[in-house]
């Protein structure tokens, strides 16, 4: 699948950026860390996120103050704390958004619930909506690796750990040793090729 | 025990500076930004460490009527957004970032307040970090994997595959030996 259903600027390649601003009421400055601080030390919870493959990097950040670097910047305090997130993905925007709605259906409803304006993950429709309406296009967006999908790294990773093994002792083996270690290699890293 | 950064996950590190953007270079910054692609390669490229990367330009926080928000609150200054998913630690990584942008860097937080008038090096570093945003809860799929671990496993998973098709039917002893010396000659 490639990359489409957003601005140009969100694309380099196969990878997709969204970044999105959401306000945030006033529980969720206390929900929130909490949730951030148990998501990122229960393996469980972020299980589905692995699952869904296409995910690249990902955050969830709060900014509660701009800090102040002079003027003629003025000094600000915020009403509200502001959540940032970006994610860098593969695949289409639609596609992506009806997964985070259908299959993480919980985990947005725990990380957008305290969020003002948040419709809920489903029914999508709404949601789509929710998320263009606070969506900032990039200005600039790059890819170390821009052609290759979380599926294709993935793969390419376990490659290299199930062929790092004859490459070590192929130098060494009897020739009909390693041939038949080099079939059995194909033939267990299939999937990965 | 060391205090475990939420800013980390595996080596990887998420950082994010937000930088008030100087009255009257909003459009300016912007079109730069967006030209960079026209130009060549992305300036990013030049900093190895840097897995994925973004400038966003963000003039204002949203707000709806229905989402029955009680107060406004505006972002007073426009605001550049640059954030990066990098390998290993954060210090080192922008004192390469602030010296391979140098050419760039005046464009970029050049039109930022509180930018150190030669925008690179040290003063910019310190800059960056000044404001710098830390994650709540950072997200990387294969965070123990470097840039340079990612781009060489998938060439030498395409180099595995124009090998399997090209060497079939070879001897056992033909098969050794151009598996060595594709692969396991150093």
């Amino acid at each position: 699948m490639t990359a489409t259903g957003t601005s140009p600027r969100n694309i380099d390649g196969q990878a997709i950026s969204i970044t999105v601003f959401s306000t945030v009421k006033w529980w969720g400055r206390l929900f929130l860390p909490v949730l951030f601080f148990v998501t990122a030390r229960v393996p469980k919870l972020t299980r589905t996120l692995v699952q869904l493959s296409f995910i690249h990097f990902a955050r969830w950040s709060i900014v509660k103050e701009i800090p102040f670097n002079g003027p003629p910047q003025p000094k600000q305090k915020l009403n509200y704390p502001h959540m940032y997130f970006e994610s860098n993905f593969n695949g289409g925007w639609e596609e992506y958004i009806d997964a985070f709605s259908h299959i993480l259906t919980s985990g947005m409803a725990s990380f957008w619930g305290s969020s003002y304006g948040f419709p809920k993950a489903l029914p999508v429709g709404p949601f789509k909506e929710y998320i263009q309406d606070n969506e900032t296009a990039a200005s600039h967006y790059y890819s170390a690796y821009p052609h290759a999908t979380i599926t294709m790294i993935k793969s390419a990773l376990e490659l290299d750990d199930k062929l790092a093994p004859l490459k070590r002792n192929a130098k060494r083996m009897d020739p009909d040793a390693f041939a038949a270690a080099y079939e059995t290699l194909l033939t267990d890293a299939q999937r990965c090729l | 025990m060391p205090v475990r950064s939420a800013n980390r996950s595996g080596q990887a590190y998420g950082f994010l500076a937000m930088t008030p953007i100087k009255p009257g270079e909003i459009e300016a910054l912007q079109q730069y930004l967006e030209s960079l692609r026209e130009r060549g390669p992305s300036p990013l490229s030049r900093v190895s460490r840097t897995h994925m990367a973004r400038w966003v330009i963000v003039p204002k926080f949203h707000r709806k009527p229905a989402y029955r928000q009680r107060k406004d609150d505006m972002l007073e200054i426009p605001s550049l957004i640059f954030s990066s998913n990098l390998d290993g630690d954060l210090d080192s990584y922008l004192d390469e970032l602030c010296e391979a942008l140098a050419p760039e860097a005046p464009e970029i937080w050049g039109r930022c307040i509180g930018c150190p008038p030669e925008a690179k090096g040290a003063a910019l570093k310190e800059y960056l970090k000044f404001n710098q945003v830390d994650c709540g809860f950072f997200y990387a799929a294969y965070g123990q994997a470097t840039v340079s671990k990612v781009r060489r496993t998938l060439e030498q998973r395409d180099q595995l595959v124009a090998f399997a098709v090209r060497s079939q039917g070879l001897s056992p002893e033909e098969l050794q030996g151009a598996f060595v010396e594709e692969f396991a000659a150093s």
